[in-house]
C-alpha cells in the first residue's frame, strides 16, 4: 500500500511538474536541478529553492522599498537587484519570473516608474504563484520520500 | 469571372467602339442609360448583386473594381465629350472668323469702289446732258444775238419793203449756225408777223430740210401786230391757229452745203415740226423743255428765246432750238455696254428722258407721241427698278435726295440701285443706275461661297479627324486607366499575398523559440517518465514511442524553422574556424553505421588540397552534407555513396583528376563548368582569402528524373511522391540544403551521371584562415618504403584509397575477398612461410595471459624482422566468414604473417565483441571502424611507422609496459579522429553534433539508446569491472535499456568483455591485471591512477558529444606513458599533483559509505554503484579514482574551482553541479573574497607542492590557505563589494609578476555580445550565461584547464 502511495505521489508530482512546464512557469533548468539531486545531496532541490525563496523575498522587499520610498527611485540599484533576481530565477528554472524580471529591468533602465510598478506587481504575483506551486511540489515530494523511504530498506 | 452584374455587362459588351462609330453611340447611350439607372436606384441593383455574389470576397472585390471602372469610364466619357465640343467650337469660330474677315472686308472695299463706279457712271450721262443743254442754250443765244443784229440792220423800221432780204439773210445766217452744230435737230425762227423759218434735220432719214411758212399767212397773222408780251396764249393760239391755217413748205437741202436739192413742197401740218412760238417764253428769258416729235424716237430738248427789237425791246421773233437727247442715251448705252447694268434719266415728274436700253422712250398716243413714265418702260428691269423706287420712296423724290440701295431683288437678281438728282434750272433731272450685283460682287460672292464651302468642309474634316483622334486618345487613356486600375489591384493583391506569406515566415521564425520550448518540455517530461520505474512494459513502450515521435516532430519543426528562418532572412551564418575534414569524417562515420544496414558503402574522398581549417558555419555545412547524405542513403539500397570534395584552383585540378580516374565520364563536363567558376573564384581567392570548395554527393540509388532536377530543391517537393510512403520525409531537406548553400554563396544542382543514381554537385565559398591552408597530412610515407595490402569489401572505397596511396608513394595491392587475400599473401610472403608456422600453431589458445605473452614473444624474438617488414595489411572484418566459426581459422591463418606484417582491421560498428576480443587477444591492436578514409589511413600508417621506430628504441623494456603501450597504440588511432571534436572544436561541436544525432535518432535504434542514455550504459559497463555478475542481473529489470543490457549480459560471461566504449578496455586491463599480474602491475597503480584521472575529463566530453566519439577518448592516457613523445614530459609534474588529490578524495569517499547507503539513490543504477563501491577491494579503490557514484560525471575530477557568486541560489546550484563532476569547489560571496582566496593559495603554492594537502574535505571559505591551488575561477560579473570585472583585473594584476595564469570564466545573466566582449577585455578566458548549462560549463572548463595543463 505504501509503495502504491509512493507511485501515486510520484505520478502526482510528475503531473504537477508537467503542468508547471506547460504553463511556462518552469523550464528545463529545473529538470537539470533535479538531476543534480542524488544521494549525496538528497534535498538539494528543496534546499536551493528555499534559498531562492529567502533571497527573493529579500529582493522583492528591497525592490518595493526602492520603488515606493522616495520619488526619485534608485534605478541603478534596482537594476542590480533585478539582475540578481534574474540570475537566481533562471538558475532554478523559474522562467516566468525571469521573463517578468527582464521586463522589469527594461522598465527600470528606461526610468519608467509606472512600468516598474506594474512589473513589480506582476513579479510578486508570479513569485507567489511559483512559491505556492513549488511548495506543493515539495510537499508531495516529501510525502513521496517518506512513502518510498519505507520501501527501500525492504529492497535492500 | 462568371458572375457579373448586368450593369457591368453593358459596359463590357461594346468592345469595338473605336472601329464602329455606331457602336460608339450605342455604347454611349447604353452607358448613359445604365448610368442613370445606376445612379437613380442604386439600392435596386445592389441587392441583386449581393445576392449573386453571396459571400464571395474576391468577386466582391472585382465588383468594386468594376464600379470603379464605371465611374472612371464616365469621367473619361465626359472628358471626351467636353474635348470634342471645345474642338468643334474652336474650329467653327475659326471658320467663321476666317470667312467673315475675308468676305466682309472685300465686300466693303468693293462696295466703296462700286459706289464710286456707279456715281461716275451716272455722272457722265448727266454731264452729257448738261453739255447738250448748254450747247443748245449757246446756239439759241447765238441765234438770238444774230437775229437781233440782222433785224436791227434791216428792219429798223420794219418795212414791208425789205422783208425778203431780211429773211434771206436770216436764212443764211441760221443755216450757218445749224450746219455748225450737227447735233441740233432744228432751229426755228418765228417772226412776229407769223413768218417762220426753220431748219430741220431728220436723223432717221438723214435729210435736212428747210421749212418755211407762206408769206401770205404771215400777213394774216400780221393782223395782230402788237402781241403783248405776257399773253403767251394768244400768241400760241394764234400761231397754232395760224399754223393750221398757214401753208408750210419744205425744201430738202444738201446736209453739208445747204444747197437746195429739191423743190419745196407743201407739207401737211401734221408733219410739221415743233415750232417754238411766243407761248413758250415764260419770262422773257431762255426757256427749255423736253419735247417730242414724230420724227425722232427720242425726246427732244427744246429751248426758246425771244429776239428783242434793239430799239423798243419788243419781241420781234422767237428762236427755238431743239436738240435730240438720244446722244445721251447713246452714251448710256456705251457705258452700260462696257459696265453692264441699266441707266435711265427721268425728269422730275418721272418721264424717261434717256435709257441705256433700246426700248422706246415715247408712247404713241392718239395725240402723237408722248413721253413715257419710267414705270411704264418696256424694259423690265427699268420698270421694276422704277417700281421699286416708287414703292420705297414714294412718288415724290425730294430734291437732292439720293438713293443708294444695295441688294435690291429685281426679277430674282440682286441689283444695286442708285439715283442721283441733277438740279437743272427748270429741268431737274433724276438719274437712276441699276447695276447687277453679280457684276461687282459676282466674283466675290462666288469666291466667298467656295471659300465658305472649303472652309466648312475643311473644318468638318478637321472636326471629324479631331474627334477621331480624341476617341483614340481617350480610349487609349481609358484603356490605360483600366489597365492601371487592374494593375494596381493586382499589385495590391500581390502585396497582400506577399505580406501574408511574409507574416507566415516571420511568424515561424519568431515562433521558433516558442515552438521549440514546449517540445523540449515535452521531451524532457517524457524523459522523466521514462526514468520513472513504475511504468509497465506497455506503458514504457508507448512512452518510448511518444518520445521517438516527439523527437521526429522536433526535427521536422527544426527543419521548418530553419527554412522559415532563411526565408525571413533571420538566419545568420556564424563565422568560426573549423576543421572541415574532421567534420565530414565524423559525418561519414555516423552515416556509415546506417549504410551498413543498407549494404551500402560510404566513401569519403576529399582531395588533399582542401585546407584543413576553414572559416564558416560548421553546423550549417555539416547540416548540408547530413541532409544530402541521409537523402542518398534513403534512396540507395545497394552500391555506394561517395562524398567527394576538392578545392577549386588550377593546380588542384591535376590532383582531382588523378583521383577520379575511375570516374572519367562525368569529369569533362564538370571540369568545363568548374573552370568557368574557377576563373571567377580565383580572382576572389587572391583578394580576401576566399576559397571555393566543390563537393559531390554521388550515390547509386534510384536517381532523379531529369525534369525534376530543378524542382527537388523546392519546399515539400519530392522527386517521386510514392517515395514518401516507402521512405517518409517531408521534402524539406533539399530545400534547406539549397538555401544554406546559396547563403554560403554557393550553388547546388543535380548533374548528369553515368549509370544509376544521383550526382549532386555543389560548391561553397568559405573563408580560409589567415595562417594559410594547412594541408591534411604532410607526412611522406614514400620514404618508409611501405606496402599496403588493401583487403576491403567495398570496391569503390578501395580503389580510391589505393590510388591515393600510390600517389603518396605507397605501394598497394588490392584484394576484395578472402581467397584473393590469401593468394596475395602467399605471393608476398613466399620466402618466409616455414618460419611462421611454428607460431601459428601456438596461437590457438584463448587464454588471455598466454595470448599476451605470445603477443610479445615474437616481437622480442624477431625484432629485426619487424623492422624490415614494411607490409601493412588492412583487412576488412567483412572478409572473414563471420556466419560460421570459420573466422577463427581465418584469423589463425593470418596470424602466420603477424610478425612480418602489420595488420589493421576495419571493423563494422556491429562487429561482435567476441571477434574484437579475439582480435585483440591475437595482438591485432590496430582496429578502426568503417569507413576507412584518408585520415584514418594516415593514422594507421603513422602508428605503424611510429611503432616501428619505437620498437627499435624500446627493445629492453619490460613486457608489462610494452603491453600497456601496445594497448594504447590502437586507441591512438581513434583518438586523433575524435580529438577534433574533443579539444579543438568543443564549443562548436556540441551544438553541431547534437543536431546530427537528433537527425539520426529516429532511424537507428541502437544508436538512439546509446545517445539518449549514455549514462546508463556507462553505469552498466562500470559495473562489469567487478566480476560479480549478480549486480548486473539485479540491474536488468530496472534498467530500461533492455537491448543494451542483454548484450552486456551476454558479454559478461566472458571475462574479457569488450564494450563499445574502448576506454573500458583499459579499465578492464587494469582491473584484470590487478589480480593476475599483480607483480607486474605493482609499479603501475600510482602511475595509472593519475592517468585515469586525466582520462576522465575527456571521457566525459566524448560522451557528451556522441557515441562515436565515446569510442576513442584516450588521449592523455596514451600520451602519459609514451615517454618518447615529448608532450608527455611536461605533463608529469601535474600528474603527480593530480594523483595526490585523487588519492585524497578517494579516502574521503571511504568515509561516506554509511551515509550513502541511507540516502536514497535516484535510480537503480546508482545503487549498483554504491554496492560496487562498498564491496570493492582496496586495489580497486586505487584504480577508480574518486567517488564512483557516476563515473561518467567525473570529468572534472581533480579540479579545484573557485566560485565567486553572490546569489546564494546560484552558488548552491553551481557548487552542486561542479561537485557532481568531481571538482572541489570553494565558494565565495564576492569579488574581494575571491581575490583574497586566490592570493592566499598562490602565496602558499610552493609550500604545498612539497607537502600536499591531506585534508580534502575543507570547504569553508575562511580557510583558503589550506586549499589546493585553484585550477579555475568561475566569476559572477555582478557582485557586491567588488564585481567580477574588478576582481578579474585585480587577479591579473596580481599575476602579472608571475608566470601563472589562472583561467577565469565569467558568469553573467545578460547574454549580450557586449558583455562577452567586456568580459574578455578585462582578462577573462571564457564566458557562460545563466542559467548554467551543465555540459557547456564542463566543456568550457575542460578546454581551459587542459590548455593550462
Amino acid at each position: 500500500m505504501l509503495g502504491l502511495g509512493a507511485d501515486r505521489l510520484r505520478a502526482d508530482m510528475n503531473r504537477l511538474l508537467a503542468l508547471l512546464f506547460h504553463q511556462g512557469v518552469l523550464d528545463e533548468q529545473f529538470l537539470q536541478l533535479q538531476q543534480l539531486q542524488d544521494e549525496t545531496s538528497p534535498n538539494f532541490v528543496s534546499e536551493v529553492v528555499s534559498i531562492y525563496f529567502r533571497e527573493s523575498e529579500k529582493l522583492l522587499r528591497n525592490l518595493r522599498a526602492l520603488l515606493l520610498e522616495r520619488e526619485s527611485s534608485d534605478y541603478k540599484k534596482m537594476g542590480i537587484h533585478l539582475n540578481q533576481f534574474m540570475g537566481s530565477s533562471s538558475s532554478i528554472g523559474a522562467k516566468r519570473v525571469r521573463n517578468v524580471c527582464v521586463a522589469f529591468r527594461a522598465a527600470s533602465e528606461q526610468n519608467n516608474r509606472a512600468g516598474c510598478l506594474r512589473s513589480l506587481e506582476l513579479l510578486e504575483h508570479e513569485y507567489c504563484y511559483l512559491k505556492n506551486k513549488l511548495h506543493e511540489l515539495f510537499h508531495i515530494e516529501q510525502q513521496r520520500v517518506m512513502a518510498s523511504g519505507v520501501r527501500y530498506p525492504m529492497l535492500d | 469571372m462568371a458572375v457579373r452584374s448586368p450593369l457591368s455587362v453593358t459596359f463590357e459588351s461594346p468592345k469595338s467602339i473605336s472601329t464602329m462609330p455606331t457602336s460608339r453611340w450605342r455604347r454611349f447611350l447604353d452607358g448613359f442609360r445604365s448610368f442613370i439607372t445606376w445612379s437613380n436606384n442604386p439600392t435596386s441593383s445592389t441587392p441583386c448583386r449581393r445576392r449573386i455574389l453571396h459571400g464571395e470576397d474576391e468577386e466582391q472585390e472585382f465588383q468594386l473594381s468594376n464600379t470603379h471602372c464605371l465611374s472612371s469610364y464616365y469621367s473619361v466619357f465626359v472628358a471626351r465629350l467636353a474635348i470634342m465640343v471645345m474642338l468643334a467650337i474652336l474650329i467653327g469660330m475659326l471658320t467663321i472668323l476666317t470667312w467673315h474677315f475675308t468676305r466682309v472686308y472685300t465686300t466693303k472695299s468693293l462696295n466703296i469702289l462700286a459706289y464710286d463706279l456707279r456715281f461716275e457712271l451716272l455722272q457722265r450721262p448727266i454731264l452729257r446732258m448738261w453739255n447738250i443743254l448748254n450747247s443748245t442754250v449757246e446756239i439759241t443765244m447765238a441765234q438770238v444775238k444774230l437775229s437781233e443784229f440782222v433785224i436791227s440792220h434791216y428792219g429798223k423800221p420794219v418795212a414791208d419793203t425789205q422783208p425778203e432780204q431780211l429773211y434771206e439773210v436770216m436764212k443764211n445766217l441760221t443755216w450757218a449756225l445749224f450746219a455748225s452744230r450737227k447735233a441740233l435737230n432744228s432751229i426755228t425762227i418765228s417772226y412776229k408777223n407769223g413768218f417762220v423759218q426753220a431748219f430741220h434735220r431728220d436723223h432717221r432719214s438723214n435729210n435736212t430740210f428747210y421749212i418755211y411758212s407762206d408769206l401770205a399767212n404771215s400777213s394774216v397773222s400780221g393782223t395782230q401786230k402788237s402781241w403783248p408780251l405776257a399773253s403767251d396764249h394768244g400768241w400760241q393760239d394764234k400761231s397754232g391757229d395760224g399754223n393750221i391755217s398757214a401753208i408750210w413748205y419744205r425744201e430738202p437741202l444738201h446736209p453739208i452745203t445747204g444747197e437746195k436739192t429739191g423743190d419745196a413742197k407743201q407739207i401737211p401740218p401734221d408733219d410739221l415740226i415743233n415750232i417754238a412760238g411766243l407761248s413758250e417764253l415764260h419770262d422773257g428769258g431762255a426757256s427749255w423743255h423736253v419735247a417730242v416729235s414724230k420724227f425722232t424716237d427720242s425726246p427732244l430738248l427744246s429751248a426758246a428765246l425771244p429776239v428783242h427789237h434793239p430799239s423798243d425791246r419788243s419781241i420781234t421773233a422767237v428762236v427755238g432750238v431743239t436738240t435730240a437727247l438720244f446722244s445721251v442715251g447713246q452714251l448710256m448705252r456705251e457705258l452700260v455696254e462696257y459696265n453692264s447694268g441699266y441707266m435711265y434719266l427721268t425728269s422730275q415728274e418721272g418721264y424717261v428722258l434717256a435709257t441705256s436700253t433700246d426700248s422706246p422712250l415715247l408712247r404713241n398716243s392718239t395725240s402723237g407721241p408722248k413721253l413715257m413714265m419710267a414705270i411704264d418702260s418696256e424694259d423690265h428691269i427699268i420698270r421694276s427698278g422704277a417700281e421699286w423706287l416708287q414703292k420705297a420712296y414714294g412718288n415724290k423724290l425730294s430734291l437732292n435726295q439720293e438713293v443708294h440701295a444695295e441688294n435690291v431683288m429685281l426679277r430674282n437678281q440682286r441689283y444695286y440701285i442708285d439715283s442721283f438728282f441733277l438740279n437743272l434750272k427748270r429741268l431737274p433731272l433724276v438719274g437712276v443706275i441699276i447695276i447687277p450685283r453679280k457684276y461687282i460682287m459676282g466674283k466675290v460672292d462666288q469666291r466667298g461661297f467656295t471659300t465658305l464651302v472649303i472652309l466648312i468642309s475643311a473644318s468638318v474634316c478637321i472636326l471629324v479627324v479631331g474627334c477621331f483622334c480624341i476617341m483614340i486618345l481617350t480610349s487609349g487613356v481609358s484603356k490605360e486607366m483600366k489597365l492601371r486600375a487592374e494593375l494596381i489591384s493586382h499589385l495590391d493583391a500581390r502585396r497582400r499575398a506577399e505580406q501574408s506569406s511574409n507574416y507566415k515566415s516571420q511568424f515561424l521564425a519568431n515562433m521558433s523559440h516558442e515552438l521549440r520550448t514546449p517540445m523540449a518540455a515535452v521531451i524532457g517530461l517524457l524523459d522523466i517518465l521514462i526514468c520513472d520505474d513504475c511504468l509497465t512494459n506497455e506503458q514504457f513502450a508507448t512512452v518510448t514511442q511518444i518520445r521517438k515521435c516527439s523527437t521526429a516532430l522536433l526535427r521536422l519543426l527544426n527543419n521548418i524553422l530553419d527554412l522559415s528562418k532563411v526565408e525571413s532572412g533571420k538566419l545568420v551564418l556564424e563565422e568560426a574556424e573549423f576543421d572541415l575534414g574532421r567534420e565530414l569524417e565524423g559525418l561519414v562515420d555516423m552515416f556509415s553505421v546506417q549504410c551498413i544496414n543498407h549494404n551500402v558503402e560510404t566513401v569519403l574522398d576529399l582531395s588533399d588540397d582542401i585546407p584543413r581549417l576553414v572559416r564558416g558555419d560548421s553546423a550549417r555545412v555539416v547540416q548540408i552534407f547530413a541532409n544530402l547524405i541521409s537523402n542518398s542513403i534513403k534512396f540507395t539500397t545497394t552500391g555506394h555513396i561517395i562524398l567527394r570534395g576538392w578545392c577549386e584552383s588550377s593546380n588542384a585540378f591535376s590532383n582531382t583528376e588523378k583521383l577520379y580516374l575511375d570516374q572519367k565520364e562525368p569529369r569533362p563536363a564538370l571540369k568545363a563548368k568548374s573552370k568557368q567558376h574557377g576563373s571567377i573564384a580565383k580572382g576572389a581567392l587572391k583578394k580576401d582569402n576566399k576559397i571555393t570548395l566543390w563537393f559531390e554527393v554521388d550515390d547509386t540509388g534510384c536517381g532523379i528524373d531529369p525534369n525534376k532536377w530543378e524542382s527537388v530543391f523546392e519546399s515539400f517537393e519530392q522527386a517521386d511522391p510514392s517515395t514518401t510512403r516507402t521512405h517518409g520525409g517531408t521534402g524539406l531537406g533539399l530545400c534547406i540544403v539549397r538555401t544554406l548553400v546559396n547563403k554560403m554563396s554557393g550553388e547546388i544542382k543535380v548533374v548528369k551521371k553515368e549509370g544509376p543514381g544521383t550526382l549532386m554537385q555543389l560548391y561553397l565559398v568559405l573563408n580560409t584562415t589567415v595562417d594559410g591552408t594547412g594541408q591534411h597530412c604532410q607526412i611522406e610515407f614514400g620514404e618508409h618504403s611501405l606496402m599496403v595490402l588493401l583487403a576491403l569489401n567495398g570496391s569503390t572505397g578501395r580503389c580510391i584509397m589505393s590510388k591515393w596511396l600510390r600517389k603518396k608513394g605507397v605501394c598497394t595491392r588490392e584484394a576484395s575477398e578472402w581467397n584473393e587475400l590469401t593468394q596475395i599473401l602467399q605471393e608476398v610472403f613466399q620466402g618466409r612461410r616455414i618460419v611462421e608456422y611454428g607460431f601459428a600453431n601456438e596461437c590457438s589458445t584463448s587464454e588471455p595471459l598466454r595470448a599476451n605473452q605470445m603477443r610479445f614473444a615474437p616481437k622480442e624474438a624477431n625484432p629485426q624482422n619487424t623492422r624490415t617488414s614494411n607490409i601493412i595489411i588492412v583487412v576488412d572484418i567483412g572478409l572473414l566468414d563471420l556466419s560460421t566459426n570459420i573466422w577463427r581459422e581465418q584469423l589463425n591463418f593470418l596470424d602466420k604473417y603477424h610478425e612480418k606484417a602489420k595488420f589493421a582491421w576495419i571493423l563494422n560498428h556491429d562487429t561482435s565483441n567476441a571477434i574484437k576480443i579475439e582480435l585483440r587477444r591475437k595482438g591485432h591492436l590496430l582496429m578502426v571502424n568503417k569507413p576507412l578514409y584518408k585520415a584514418k589511413m594516415v593514422q594507421i600508417l603513422e602508428a605503424i611507422v611510429r611503432e616501428r621506430s619505437l620498437e627499435l628504441q624500446t627493445k629492453n623494456n619490460t613486457s608489462g609496459t610494452e603491453d600497456l603501450h601496445e594497448c594504447l597504440e590502437i586507441d591512438h588511432v581513434h583518438l586523433d579522429v575524435a580529438s577534433s571534436d574533443d579539444s579543438d572544436t568543443t564549443d562548436i561541436g556540441i551544438s553541431n553534433l547534437r543536431r546530427i544525432d537528433a537527425c539520426l535518432r529516429g532511424e537507428d535504434k541502437d544508436q538512439t539508446i546509446l545517445i539518449s542514455n549514455p549514462r546508463h550504459y556507462r553505469i552498466v559497463n562500470s559495473g562489469k569491472e567487478i566480476t560479480t555478475c549478480k549486480t548486473n542481473l539485479n540491474n536488468v529489470p530496472q534498467n530500461p535499456n533492455i537491448l543494451l543490457r542483454s548484450e552486456n549480459v551476454e558479454n559478461s560471461e566472458d571475462f574479457h568483455f569488450e564494450s563499445r566504449g574502448h576506454d573500458k578496455i583499459i579499465k578492464e586491463n587494469n582491473a584484470s591485471k590487478s589480480p593476475e599480474l599483480s607483480e607486474e602491475m605493482q609499479p603501475q597503480p600510482a602511475k595509472s591512477s593519475p592517468m585515469k584521472s586525466n582520462n576522465c575529463p575527456l571521457e566525459f566530453t566524448g560522451e557528451s558529444l556522441k557515441e562515436e566519439k565515446n569510442l576513442k577518448p584516450e588521449y592523455p592516457f596514451q600520451i602519459g606513458p609514451s615517454s618518447d613523445i615529448e608532450e608527455s614530459n611536461f605533463k608529469l609534474p601535474n600528474e603527480k599533483e593530480a594523483s595526490t588529490s585523487c588519492e585524497l578524495r578517494a579516502k574521503r569517499k571511504t568515509k561516506h559509505p554509511g551515509k550513502k547507503r541511507l540516502a536514497e539513490p535516484p535510480c537503480g543504477s546508482l545503487k549498483l554503484n554504491e554496492y560496487q563501491e562498498s564491496s570493492g577491494s582496496p586495489s580497486e579503490q586505487d584504480c577508480i579514482a574518486s567517488r564512483k557514484a557516476n563515473p561518467s560525471q567525473n570529468s572534472l575530477e581533480g579540479l579545484c574551482v573557485l566560485l565567486a557568486e553572490d546569489t546564494p541560489v546560484l552558488q548552491r546550484v553551481a557548487t552542486i553541479m561542479l561537485e557532481k563532476m568531481g571538482a572541489i569547489v570553494v565558494a565565495v560571496g564576492d569579488g574581494l573574497q575571491a581575490v583574497d582566496a586566490l592570493k592566499c593559495t598562490l602565496s602558499e603554492e610552493c609550500r604545498r607542492q612539497n607537502t600536499p594537502q591531506q585534508d580534502g574535505e575543507i570547504r569553508s571559505q575562511t580557510k583558503f590557505h589550506e586549499m589546493p591551488p585553484f585550477d579555475l575561477i568561475l566569476m559572477d560579473c555582478q557582485m557586491p563589494k567588488m564585481d567580477g570585472y574588478e576582481a578579474t583585473k585585480e587577479i591579473r594584476r596580481y599575476e602579472a609578476g608571475t608566470s601563472s595564469h589562472i583561467p577565469i570564466v565569467a558568469l553573467t545573466a545578460h547574454a549580450m555580445s557586449s558583455d562577452e566582449a567586456k568580459c574578455l577585455e578585462v582578462g577573462m578566458d571564457a564566458y557562460l550565461t545563466k542559467p548554467i548549462d551543465c555540459k557547456l560549463m564542463v566543456s568550457t572548463i575542460l578546454s581551459l584547464t587542459k590548455r593550462m595543463a
